[in-house]
């Protein structure tokens, strides 16, 4: 469903020069498969979904996402997706339901489909005793609901979530890791980039590890495992990026 | 391009600024209460200061002359009150009255120099013209008596009467004064309003971080250059129409009672109203798409905001080049940006325009606000600067 092949991104900075923010990255996500993309901040995850996303283009390689190349057909692209970004950006002066409208529309689906899926996702989401007020005055988790909501509003074979529950209480994040499973069941392509490892390596398949840039290791958990010999993914995730702490007794 | 796309986005767009209370005030509001508010306002503050000096009793300082009693009174019996001083300029520049009279008799005629603060042209306008009349009447009775004396008529000394008659029709009377402020006053409500709103849905929304969403969605970056540009272009149109319709307004009750009221009249017909509204068409989309197009580039509302003072300096100075002197009759202005459109309102406010003139007018500035859009567009493919956050 999604291909990345030698992926790379590089931005011109006045006082670092050139800057690579993405460098040859390769990966491929499938159809029912949940794709973690882990990282530490400015690791590069953030551009590449920007890239698949179409937002930003690539300096080199490729990146075809449900057969579509992103720099060739664009448009085909993010009506293959649903994107979440890390802002959780909305319209502040728009209510749930007219955001969520707007976007269905904007992809092609026609207005009584757009209607039945909007109602459908607020009942799932449990945003019916506010979808008609505006998004100024909500919290944090009302605002995320929405956000996935919005994501897969067009029903995308492809979602791009991008630390979906980063700041979130426990019942909303419980409540979008079930819809990402649910989607996962449903035959989507999901990739997910976390900070939180516990969630990462409950929800996804395989895991891309990504450092400076560079994909610094892949494959299921237990693939992870047996290459690092550690056993949680946050001493996993520690041991590739080579910042493992020392044992207590060596520090003495 | 698919334009369902582009009418949700311009729908969304209109929906997202006119739940904004400062967008409704700034954009539609203000535009509609400031010249009412400001021209009443003004007129009220005039009437009232001139009432004030008219009900003053103004103070003259005078040197007791022989010369002096005639004239003394003279103002005395028109009220004002006549304070004998030695020195007349140190009493007025001393404030020990309101002016003083240096009146000296020469071998024909008396001189009389008046020294005054002239500072207050409201007190002193009314002051001058009091004067002028005490003035006048004294110097005509005393021709009125030298005449009977030599037994001459009158009439000898006045041998030449003339009398001014306007035949300009009040469409030309009203459009030569107004023409001018008419297109200011809308390139400036114009460019004003088409600024907020574009800074508002460009620097704004990546301030509310939902560029990204936006960018990521379905719609082509054409769709939603286009989406925005149509709605800075209804907001600014808007905000152009109503100030316009302030402006008529609050002139019209500033004149009312005046005998030039009539001669003011502003057109009302529904071909010149018609044809002032579509010129405003281009202008508000040129306007517009210049605005996102720069707008864009501010990685803050602030930031973009400060974009708007030197634009507006710029269109000011091409669009009202026009209308310096000498300049008024060159034809190239016609397709010069924004200047174009200025002369094309002052032609249609004198009555004075052809089908051949508004139509190269209306395309020239078309085609400008093409090129702006298509600007708009590259900008929008510009990822260094929609990410510019």
């Amino acid at each position: 469903m999604i291909q990345v092949r030698q992926l790379s991104k590089h931005f011109k900075d006045k006082t670092r020069g050139t800057v690579r923010a993405v460098d040859q990255l390769s990966f491929e996500a499938r159809a029912g498969e949940v794709f973690g993309l882990l990282g530490s901040n400015g690791a590069g995850k953030t551009t590449t979904l920007r890239v698949l996303a179409t937002i930003l283009k690539p300096t080199s390689g490729s990146a075809v996402v449900a057969g579509r190349d992103v720099v060739a057909d664009p448009d085909a692209v993010r009506r293959s997706i649903g994107f979440l970004s890390g802002d959780m950006g909305l319209y502040h002066r728009l209510t749930p339901r007219e955001v969520l409208m707007l976007f269905a529309r904007l992809a092609g689906v026609d207005d009584a489909a757009a209607k039945r899926r909007a109602e459908e996702l607020i009942e799932r989401f449990d945003m019916t005793s506010y979808a008609g007020s505006r998004i100024d005055h909500f919290s944090t988790g009302m605002r995320q609901r929405l956000a996935i909501a919005r994501v897969v509003m067009h029903d995308p074979p492809v979602l791009i979530l991008d630390e979906p529950t980063t700041g979130l209480d426990v019942p909303t994040a419980q409540i979008i890791e079930g819809f990402v499973l649910d989607a996962k069941r449903r035959g989507k392509c999901i990739i997910y980039s976390t900070h939180i490892m516990e969630e990462a390596e409950y929800l996804c398949d395989r895991i891309g590890v990504v450092h400076q840039g560079h994909l610094t290791a892949l494959g299921t958990m237990d693939q992870l495992r047996s290459r690092t010999g550690k056993h949680r993914l946050r001493e996993i995730f520690l041991d590739l990026l080579d910042l493992t702490p020392a044992p207590a007794e060596s520090r003495i | 391009m698919n334009f369902r796309n582009v009418v949700l986005l311009y729908r969304k767009e209109l929906t997202d600024l006119l739940r904004d209370r400062r967008t409704v005030f700034t954009m539609m509001i203000l535009p509609i209460l400031i010249m009412p508010v400001s021209i009443t306002g003004t007129r009220y503050v005039f009437e009232r200061s001139r009432k004030d000096a008219r009900a003053q009793k103004f103070r003259i300082a005078v040197k007791e002359t022989a010369a002096a009693s005639e004239i003394g009174a003279g103002l005395r019996g028109a009220g004002f009150e006549i304070i004998p001083v030695q020195d007349v300029r140190a009493a007025a520049e001393g404030k020990k009255a309101d002016a003083g009279l240096e009146i000296t008799p020469g071998s024909g005629a008396t001189s009389v120099k008046i020294y005054a603060d002239q500072s207050d042209q409201i007190k002193y306008g009314v002051f001058r013209s009091r004067l002028t009349e005490v003035l006048t009447r004294v110097r005509d009775e005393r021709i009125r008596s030298e005449l009977m004396r030599r037994g001459v008529p009158f009439d000898v000394a006045s041998p030449l009467k003339f009398d001014h008659v306007n035949l300009a029709n009040p469409q030309w009377m009203m459009g030569s004064m107004f023409g001018t402020m008419l297109s200011f006053m809308l390139l400036v409500f114009t460019l004003n309003g088409a600024m907020y709103a574009a800074v508002d849905m460009t620097a704004g929304e990546k301030e509310r971080r939902t560029m990204e969403i936006l960018l990521s969605s379905a719609a082509r970056r054409e769709e939603i250059v286009l989406g925005k540009v149509f709605t800075a272009a209804t907001i600014c149109f808007t905000t152009a129409v109503l100030s316009a319709l302030s402006l008529v307004f609050g002139l019209r009750q500033a004149m009312s009672g005046s005998k030039d009221a009539e001669m003011m009249a502003f057109p009302t017909d529904a071909p010149t109203v018609a044809l002032l509204l579509l010129s405003l068409v281009p202008l508000t989309v040129l306007v517009s798409s210049v605005a996102i197009a720069l707008a864009i580039a501010a990685r803050s509302t602030r930031e973009g905001m400060s974009y708007a003072m030197p634009v507006l300096f710029v269109a000011l100075a091409v669009g009202m080049s026009p209308f310096l002197p000498g300049l008024d009759t060159r034809r190239v202005f016609d397709v010069l940006p924004f200047a174009g459109f200025t002369r094309m309102i002052k032609q249609i406010m004198l009555g004075d325009w052809s089908w051949a003139r508004f139509g190269f007018a209306l395309a020239a500035n078309s085609a400008y606000a093409v090129v702006a859009i298509v600007f708009a567009v590259r900008k929008f493919h510009d990822e260094r600067v929609l990410l510019r956050m």
